[in-house]
């Protein structure tokens, strides 16, 4: 017999439920950011502008070089739209990222463990990052800008940035949870944060030997930007589906060493209310 | 009674000196203690160095120079730039926070001026950290490309001098706008913009890359005095360019201490600290 059947049809499935809550704390979040409508703005605009002053960057190197490796101006706007628009995602939907490693620090995660909810994905979407829609704004109108409005290609930088947003969240979290097994870890997650980000910023033909190597596996930058321009350039069904399975892989991966880490949480029997 | 009266400011002068150098040793030690936040800015330093490294490489493949930078140029360029952009001040994150949760109200009872000591704080930050930059940059730029080709150790004092004017310039800059959480309660946009004026006129490119139009521009503004300043007289020093750079130097950084001073006044009187 199948565990995905519902024994109680009235009682939605674990997913229904989980998928509900994150669409709840999606509203609410949304709603509270929306509270202050001119900050709000500010931010999104704001940071949609931090980030356009790179194409600055990029145009002038351009002007002076017709190519690095195998990326022109508009392969180098693509990874960028992409990193922007995946960074964008992650950091609206699971708002709590790079917050992750403070909370288990301070003992904040007992407030999640008594709800009944899944604790990881409760803990990550319980806040969101406002600034955050602004890159996912700008990596949008990037891509728009430089390649042009066609649904087909539109959709499947949509699709990229969904399955590249979940990477790249999951690999900053992944360098979080390291405080379950080495205490105070704030340095590492600052830098593989970094690194991820640094990574997925720059032609791959700049990366060579070992980083080659290692934008493939643990800081998989890679699959988040590189692997996807290929496939928009040259599509294919079966490439498509193996990138997505990777991703997933590396989703399920970062789970499980949350719930490992999980286990060798100690509460700090701190008090907070959390509403 | 006029020598009494030139004495006493003499001696009230001696006291502030020493007032101010206690603080700027106090910052220099409590920065000490905090090994890992070091750790973190060195290693990311020498990780952007390296990116840069492999990107201008890349971008050197032929060999040649670009708007007269040659690649062993141009990676110094970088290790100067990124050295000045690693020992700034985090001021403006500081301030905005000290004046957003009211903690203001504890500083302006105290017997200090507090932009003096705001500055004087983050001499003593930005002394550590440009000292531990300056070898380890040195380090990084002698195993990434090599000595830098033609420079005469002669200049470095001056060097120095113009890396630690842009140090200033940039904190000044960053505490106007830092003040700005007077009244604005979201102000870290603004923040964002004038960092990456800074970043894309300086930082990333020398001035020489961008169009002619946009060159003239970039030099009457602040930004490029920040790093390309001091970093294009380090990889290619020249008196013609050195005085334009320093008076333009001390010249913004007075105009944005007034500013920041103008704006604290006011700032202040218009502050409203509830509870405690």
């Amino acid at each position: 017999m199948s565990t995905a059947v519902n024994p109680n049809p009235k009682k939605p499935s674990v997913i229904v439920s989980h998928l509900r809550l994150l669409a709840a704390y999606f509203r609410f979040n949304l709603a509270a950011a929306m509270e202050y409508r001119g900050s709000f703005l500010l931010q999104v605009f704001g940071m949609a502008l931090n980030n356009s002053a790179f194409i600055i960057f990029w145009a002038i190197v351009y002007s002076r070089i017709n190519h690095i490796g195998e990326y022109g101006f508009r392969e180098v706007m693509f990874i960028w739209a992409l990193a922007s628009a995946a960074f964008g995602f992650a950091h609206i939907i699971f708002g709590n990222i790079r917050q992750v490693s403070r909370i288990i620090m301070q003992g904040e995660l007992d407030a999640y463990l008594l709800q009944p909810k899944d604790v990881c994905l409760n803990v990550l979407c319980s806040r969101t990052e406002v600034s955050a829609w602004g890159d996912l704004a700008y990596g949008l109108i990037l891509f728009m800008a430089v390649w042009g409005f066609a649904p087909g290609e539109f959709l499947l930088f949509c699709t990229f940035t969904v399955f590249s947003g979940l990477l790249m969240g999951c690999i900053m979290f992944s360098g979080e949870i390291l405080t379950f097994f080495l205490g105070n870890t704030t340095v590492i997650s600052r830098l593989v944060t970094e690194f991820v980000i640094s990574f997925t910023l720059y032609p791959e033909s700049v990366f060579r030997g070992t980083v080659k190597w290692l934008i493939y596996s643990l800081i998989p930058a890679g699959f988040i930007v590189f692997v996807p321009l290929k496939i928009f350039k040259l599509f294919s069904w079966q490439a498509l589906g193996l990138l997505i399975l990777i991703d997933l892989g590396y989703v399920f991966g970062s789970y499980l060493l949350f719930r490992l880490g999980l286990r060798r949480y100690e509460s700090g029997n701190l008090i907070v209310g959390k509403l | 009674m006029s020598l009494n009266r030139s004495w006493d400011s003499l001696v009230i002068t001696r006291l502030k000196i020493r007032k101010y150098g206690l603080i700027i040793g106090t910052s220099f030690q409590n920065s000490l203690a905090y090994g890992a936040n070091f750790l973190f800015d060195t290693f990311f330093y020498a990780f952007v160095l390296f990116i840069f490294l492999q990107l201008w490489r890349a971008i050197y493949g032929h060999g040649g120079a670009i708007a007269g930078y040659s690649l062993n140029q141009m990676i110094w360029y970088c290790v100067i730039t990124e050295m000045i952009a690693f020992s700034g001040s985090n001021i403006f994150y500081s301030l905005n926070e000290e004046i957003k949760n009211g903690n203001i109200a504890y500083a302006l009872n105290k017997p200090y001026h507090y932009i003096s000591y705001q500055l004087a704080n983050g001499l003593g930050l930005m002394g550590i950290k440009i000292i531990i930059n300056g070898l380890f940059g040195v380090f990084l730029g002698l195993l990434y490309i090599g000595p830098l080709n033609g420079f005469h150790v002669n200049y470095l004092p001056l060097i120095i001098l113009l890396v630690c004017n842009g140090l200033i310039l940039n904190f000044f800059a960053i505490t106007c706008l830092g003040l700005t959480a007077f009244w604005l309660e979201e102000n870290t946009a603004f923040f964002w913009i004038y960092q990456k004026l800074s970043f894309m006129l300086g930082l990333f490119l020398p001035v020489e890359f961008f169009p002619g139009w946009l060159q003239k521009l970039a030099l009457v503004l602040p930004f490029p005095y920040v790093f390309y300043g001091p970093a294009r007289l380090a990889v290619a020093f020249s008196w013609e360019k050195f005085w334009p750079i320093l008076w333009v130097q001390l010249g913004y950084s007075g105009l944005f201490l007034v500013l920041a001073l103008l704006i604290y006044r006011k700032g202040v009187k218009s502050l409203h600290v509830n509870g405690g």
